[in-house]
């Protein structure tokens, strides 16, 4: 494994491990909301919200996860970080942030049982985390092959 | 805020795109996905863009808002998931909804005519439209009398309906303010048709076309804090209302500071815990009899406002809320025996409302029949008859919200103990075992059916002009009057002598001797009664349990009858009590059908039922001529006596 591998390794370890810690905080603060029943979360004119930011907390606790099997995988197969490793990274990376932020910002700007505009990050999000899941997976594929 | 969002996308993904780069995931590929990801954007923004873009404006302006400390029911939800969902399957729920697809339910398309002018039904796109003469120029000219003759045609939206269960009324904006006409039509969902509005009330035919207003009436119950707002200069009205329909604060009160309080989750707990609940919220359950009843009271009796012209402005907002005394805001009225059937402040004579005995007969008006029973009058502490005795409003049958622990005779006898066979005298199983049977029977009308009285009485036979028909001859329909009193004598006179002779006393010398006394009294009720006694006889010959206990098919001699009364909704009811017997199942008459087109269905009916008349029974329950067709000469002798005084159930 070269210099520009590890780099992967560790940039996704931490990146996912932070992803981890932020969207648990973010899990806790929506638990707050709840205990403390507040409306513009828990009313039913904001079930939208509600949602919305519930598919912020656990997309964005699950990309963090990704990224962290993205680090291991670099690691398992031990292949150079080729153009396709790197673009599954930059796709990875990208995708764990936009897929939240765009749930999230749907749910700040709902409006009755639609999500605000900020939703339409999500299936630009969920095109990069698919081309970035393939081309992981390819790349060990390649190498058990090997 | 549509600007904003799409800045806000934009400078994020050009972030994202930009750290993409810096990622080193670089290159051609790279640059193919930026484009691939913008691409997609664009097509979900294309997608999303509203046609037209323009926004669009709301057609209701009577709109729900959460008011000083109001809350509306969306704020009760996250604590009381389960009584919310009680309630939101409930008809008080959806009483009053906009108008949408998912709340009309008629089909709205064609044209209906109502005399001699036609209505369009439009559909535009999600809207619903009518085409129907002027409202604002017709109600004019009808308070007048005058004919609706040049008044021209205009197209407006519907905006609001009322009713889920039964009828389903349906609202258009005027042009004055933010009132409300009613189109002239309900939908009935039974027989899935247009009915005109005066057709589906008891009411004379030729009384003149009346147009409704949602905000003059309507809105006092049929809504949270309905405030008229009238502005008496102008006829216009400029109404508020927290919530469409009987929602969450119009039982429990004003939620704001209870939500407030409760935001605390240490707070909610302790409340939990406390057998006192919160006292800044109204819970009926932890109510008095008569305090927690008359809640319910407050839209099901018949009233009127102590204060007209402060109603007409704020409604009841500032002189009820759910837990006061009712008296402080409206006087329920009331009518004892004999007295003068003239209220000034009623625009319909007491006489409609009430039989002569003072119990009221319109339904939907329950607390008036519950305050005149004696198990509220003299009941004491928790045996004290209240509405939630039997109802459940949370977790309650949807039809009449009677709770699990009303099935039976179990809510009377949770008093009554020990009331077996030798005080129904009928057997254990039977329907005359049901306390209801006796004590509530079927007398009070509305919505084209009969619903069971609320005032608990014992059963009297009586031939009293305006008194409701007896319990037992609810069942035993092929019985005479002095056969009940003879029975009922006989009962009383052995369980309780002193008292029996003191209530019930055999019947006055000159009743015991009218022929009438000979006859079925189901056939005296329908031929010679008021309109409201023909239309609850017309309703009790359809019921089962009297078929079973009286037999099945005699019946139909009298309904045939009742097909030509003057009141419509006596011939609707009779025709559909008539499907209930045998060879009519699938007759068909249209109430509403020209008097013509109805004689001729009536005249084959005769001869169906003539036909069919029954062999088994020894003697005729009814006077036959020799051809078996109901003697004609008892028919015109019962309905010359017909009480033909008006009688006018808007309900």
């Amino acid at each position: 494994m070269n210099a520009q591998a590890q780099n992967l390794v560790r940039r996704h370890l931490s990146f996912g491990w932070y992803a981890l810690f932020f969207f648990a905080l973010l899990g806790t603060g929506l638990e707050l909301l709840h205990a403390f029943k507040q409306g513009y979360y828990l009313d039913v004119g904001n079930e939208t919200r509600r949602l919305m930011w519930r598919l912020a907390h656990a997309h964005g606790a699950l990309l963090g996860l990704v990224n962290v099997a993205f680090a291991h995988t670099v690691q398992a197969v031990r292949e150079e970080a080729t153009p396709r490793l790197r673009l599954a990274s930059g796709c990875l990376i990208v995708a764990a942030v936009l897929l939240p932020v765009g749930f999230f910002l749907g749910g700040v700007f709902a409006t009755g049982g639609d999500p605000g505009l900020p939703i339409l990050l999500v299936p630009v999000a969920a095109f990069l985390l698919l081309t970035g899941l393939w081309l992981t997976a390819r790349s060990a594929a390649n190498q058990v092959r090997g | 805020m549509i600007t904003l969002q799409l800045l806000l996308c934009a400078g994020i993904l050009s972030l994202a795109m930009g750290a993409f780069w810096r990622l080193g995931a670089g290159g051609g590929r790279a640059l193919g996905l930026v484009l691939v990801s913008a691409a997609l954007f664009g097509t979900g923004l294309a997608l999303m863009a509203p046609p037209g873009a323009a926004e669009r404006t709301p057609l209701l302006e009577v709109r729900a808002r959460a008011t000083g400390d109001y809350v509306t029911s969306d704020a009760c939800r996250s604590c009381h998931p389960a009584e919310y969902d009680s309630w939101h399957t409930s008809y008080h729920r959806s009483m009053t909804e906009v108008a949408s697809t998912a709340t009309v339910r008629a089909p709205w398309t064609g044209e209906l005519e109502l005399d001699g002018r036609s209505y369009g039904l439009l559909r535009r796109g999600e809207e619903y439209w009518a085409r129907l003469p002027d409202p604002d120029l017709a109600a004019a000219l009808a308070r007048q009398g005058k004919s609706l003759d040049g008044v021209a045609s205009v197209e407006r939206p519907i905006v609001m309906t009322t009713g889920s269960h039964h009828y389903q009324a349906y609202w258009l904006p005027g042009a004055r303010g933010n009132e409300l006409w009613q189109l002239p039509f309900v939908y009935h969902f039974e027989s899935q048709r247009f009915i005109p509005r005066h057709a589906a009330f008891l009411q004379p035919e030729a009384d003149p076309p009346h147009w409704a207003r949602w905000n003059s009436n309507c809105i006092q119950c049929h809504s949270v804090l309905g405030e008229p707002r009238h502005e008496l200069q102008t006829d216009a009205f400029d109404s508020r209302l927290v919530e469409l329909g009987i929602a969450c604060e119009a039982c429990h009160g004003p939620g704001g500071e209870h939500v407030a309080k409760q935001q605390n989750p240490l707070q909610r707990h302790r409340t939990r815990q406390s057998s006192a609940g919160d006292p800044s919220i109204e819970n009926p359950a932890r109510l008095g009899a008569e305090r927690g009843s008359e809640i319910c009271g407050q839209c099901h009796s018949y009233f009127v406002p102590n204060d007209a012209s402060q109603w007409w402005q704020s409604g009841f907002s500032d002189s009820y809320r759910p837990g006061d005394a009712l008296e402080r805001s409206r006087r329920v009225l009331h009518y004892e025996p004999h007295a003068a059937t003239y209220d000034p402040a009623l625009s319909t004579d007491l006489s409609s409302l009430f039989y002569s005995d003072g119990t009221i007969r319109v339904g939907g008006r329950e607390w008036n029949g519950l305050s005149r029973s004696a198990c509220f009058e003299r009941g004491q502490g928790a045996r004290q008859l209240r509405c939630t005795s039997c109802h459940q409003l949370h977790g309650g049958s949807r039809d009449d919200q009677l709770g699990p622990h009303a099935e039976g005779n179990a809510s009377c006898e949770s008093c009554h103990e020990g009331y077996g066979p030798r005080h129904t005298r009928h057997a254990p199983d039977s329907s005359g075992s049901q306390c209801v049977n006796c004590h509530m029977p079927f007398t009070t009308y509305a919505l084209f059916k009969g619903i069971r009285s609320h005032r608990i009485t014992r059963p009297v036979a009586e031939l009293e002009p305006g008194g409701p028909p007896n319990a037992c001859n609810a069942c035993h329909q092929d019985k005479a009057l002095a056969w009940t009193s003879q029975w009922l004598t006989e009962w009383r006179t052995a369980a309780e002598p002193a008292r029996a002779r003191r209530s019930s006393p055999p019947l006055p010398e000159p009743l015991a001797n009218d022929p009438r006394q000979r006859w079925p009294a189901a056939a005296i009720g329908l031929l010679s009664g008021d309109a409201a006694t023909r239309v609850i006889v017309a309703y009790q010959l359809g019921w089962a349990p009297a078929q079973a206990a009286s037999g099945s098919g005699w019946q139909a001699q009298l309904l045939i009858e009742a097909l030509a009364d003057p009141y419509a909704a006596v011939r609707f009811v009779a025709h559909r009590s008539l499907r209930s017997l045998p060879a009519f199942e699938s007759f068909e008459f249209d109430f509403l059908a020209p008097p013509l087109v109805r004689a001729e269905r009536q005249r084959q009916a005769r001869e169906t039922a003539t036909l069919l008349r029954s062999p088994s029974r020894q003697a005729p329950v009814l006077p036959l001529d020799s051809e078996g067709r109901l003697d004609r000469a008892f028919v015109d002798a019962l309905s010359r006596l017909r009480d033909d005084r008006p009688i006018r159930i808007a309900e």
